[in-house]
């Protein structure tokens, strides 16, 4: 679970092996995320990868700069929409919404 | 680069989207955005500004047309605010 | 060398929707800008479609001819600009504004347009976001609104295509005389154009364009600042505003403030006024923190800013998070009189001044054929002896 496309070992950054988990719930079905991670990474890692779809064509977003620049990613946290989600760090219980 | 591209992600233009205005006797960058809604997006056009000046310096040079000589205007908020924020009323 | 039939300065609604009518008609048209196309007022607005409260006799009949042609102005220019019918939602801050609403009502109902008053409770039913301290009321009222750069983009396109020579970045910076008579311009860039006619439709720079031949134009401007908010899903139904127009009132203390003192010591004066527009792209426009003032303001100051948010988290508290990501503002011309400048000047037949219209949205339409009939030497069609340019106050 830890590994589902995350970098655990890094030469650089510290390792991921000792980092606590947390569930957050994705259109209410939980899913286990790591503490300090960023939402799109824990959603990513757990195989999510369209988080929106746009309004005019209906086509399907998820992450493209993942630097908080392109908002691309935002879905709604918590009941507030339009936040970017590579941008904003998972909170045990928290609560992300895609509309269909 | 075919019609279809997406130039601006934000607002869904295409490159075909962007030919026609180009087409239609426009070139100046500002414009383009407020006809093709290029830029006009959350992101105001971080994302997409360059490659849309790289295309039109691009596409003058082909047709022999005189290249644009300002860039999209930069307005206030210089980076997305929320109205709560702006109005001092943030908790 | 080749002379035109019109030079056009001004690439707003009324130079772009003239020199289409003129170039449909066969004439040689060159359309000029000081920048690119349409950045004064054109561009920077609602796009909203209204029949102000003083609408009447020539204005009224220009407004009605006018939302005909918008009716199928989109099969016309083949492109559609989002025409289409807008829910408005005004509500009192003063029990004096029912009397206003009565009277409006029966215009309105007289001239076929949906108009209803309403009690606090039913305001909040058509539109449950929003938040009113006093529960007075106010008013439910259809009209029209549409993307004003489509409509500009869509008379510019056609009329390049019907043979318009467009010169973006060309700023006039003289006129071509000989004698008594206009023959051309002559642009920063040191272009000479020369034409049987010019049509100044520079909107707030007319009076500046016009001094080049000692001609005076009392026409001064109000700064309207507005902001974009990103879109959302939850877009509101309604246009909401304040049922009265500060702006206006404004505007009509500015005029009176003008009667008394010259232009050199006038003091400025400033309208805080609420209107939130779902405009036609899905976002949420609001509009509009005004000011009447000598200073040119380009940018918007931060307390404009700040107090059009303020009044979004007042009325509409549900959209606090909501983010704002451009805010502009434009000059908008307005007369003592309220009317236009619109005919041939006096000491210079060649020239026609088209600029001080204050519902140049909804009339837009129509003033490109009339003023494309000045330029053709035709009968207007309307009653325009009030809006003789050449008037002194």
């Amino acid at each position: 679970m830890r590994d589902n496309g995350r970098i655990v070992e890094h030469p650089v950054m510290p390792s991921i092996r000792d980092r606590q988990e947390i569930t957050i719930f994705f259109n209410g079905t939980p899913v286990t995320a790591l503490e300090g991670e960023s939402v799109a990474a824990a959603l990513t890692a757990a195989g999510i990868r369209v988080f929106r779809y746009t309004h005019k064509k209906h086509e399907p977003r998820g992450i493209f700069c993942a630097i908080g620049h392109c908002t691309d990613c935002v879905m709604t946290i918590d009941d507030v929409p339009d936040v970017k989600t590579c941008q904003t760090r998972v909170r045990d219980g928290m609560r992300i919404e895609r509309k269909e | 680069m075919r019609d279809d591209t997406i130039i601006c992600r934000c607002e869904e233009v295409t490159w075909g989207e962007v030919k026609a205005a180009l087409e239609a006797g426009l070139r100046d960058p500002g414009d383009l955005r407020k006809y093709t809604r290029i830029g006009m997006g959350t992101c105001q056009g971080r994302t997409c500004e360059r490659l849309l000046m790289r295309l039109v310096r691009e596409y003058c040079r082909e047709h022999g047309l005189p290249l644009p000589d300002n860039d999209i205007r930069t307005r206030t908020p210089l980076h997305a605010v929320t109205v709560e924020a702006a109005a001092g009323k943030e908790e | 060398m080749k002379i035109y039939d019109v030079i056009i300065i001004g690439s707003g609604l009324v130079g772009v929707s003239t020199a289409y009518e003129l170039s449909k008609a066969g004439r040689k048209v060159a359309l000029l800008d000081a920048g690119g196309l349409s950045a004064g007022a054109s561009a920077g607005n609602t796009g909203l479609l209204l029949f102000e409260d003083e609408t009447s006799g020539t204005a009224f009949d220009l407004c009605v001819d006018s939302l005909r042609i918008y009716k199928d102005l989109d099969r016309e220019l083949e492109m559609d600009f989002g025409f289409g019918p807008m829910n408005f939602l005004g509500f009192f801050c003063r029990e004096e504004e029912r009397e206003t609403a009565l009277r409006k009502q029966a215009i309105y109902q007289r001239n076929g347009f949906d108009f209803e008053l309403l009690d606090a409770a039913e305001l909040r039913k058509k539109e449950p976001r929003l938040c009113l301290e006093k529960e007075l009321g106010g008013a439910y009222y259809r009209q029209w609104i549409m993307d004003p750069l489509r409509l500009v983009f869509a008379y510019f396109r056609k009329a390049l295509l019907c043979g318009t020579e467009w010169f973006s970045h060309e700023k006039v910076v003289d006129f071509i005389r000989e004698g008594s008579h206009v023959r051309g311009v002559i642009t920063e860039k040191g272009t000479c154009l020369y034409g049987d006619n010019v049509v100044a439709a520079t909107g707030a720079w007319t009076g500046n364009l016009l001094r080049k031949l000692d001609v005076t134009l009392k026409q001064y401007y109000i700064q309207g600042a507005c902001m974009v908010m990103e879109r959302s899903r939850e877009v509101l139904r309604h246009t909401i505003s304040t049922f009265t127009s500060p702006r206006i009132t404004m505007q009509e203390a500015a005029a009176e403030i003008l009667r008394e003192t010259d232009w050199a010591d006038f003091p400025e004066q400033n309208a805080d006024e609420f209107i939130i527009v779902p405009d036609t792209n899905g976002n949420h426009l609001v509009a509009q923190r005004s000011c009447v003032s000598r200073r040119d303001i380009d940018k918007v100051p931060q307390e404009y800013l700040r107090d059009m948010a303020a009044n979004v988290c007042r009325y509409l508290p549900s959209l606090k998070h909501q983010r704002i990501i451009r805010s502009w503002i434009t000059p908008v011309p307005f007369v003592e009189d309220k009317k236009p400048f619109w005919g041939r000047l006096e000491a210079y037949p060649e020239v026609i001044a088209a600029s001080g219209f204050e519902s140049v949205l909804i009339m837009a339409p129509a003033i490109g054929r009339v003023t494309g009939r000045m330029v053709m030497g035709e009968p207007a069609g309307y009653d325009l002896t009030g809006c003789d340019p050449n008037r002194t106050f």
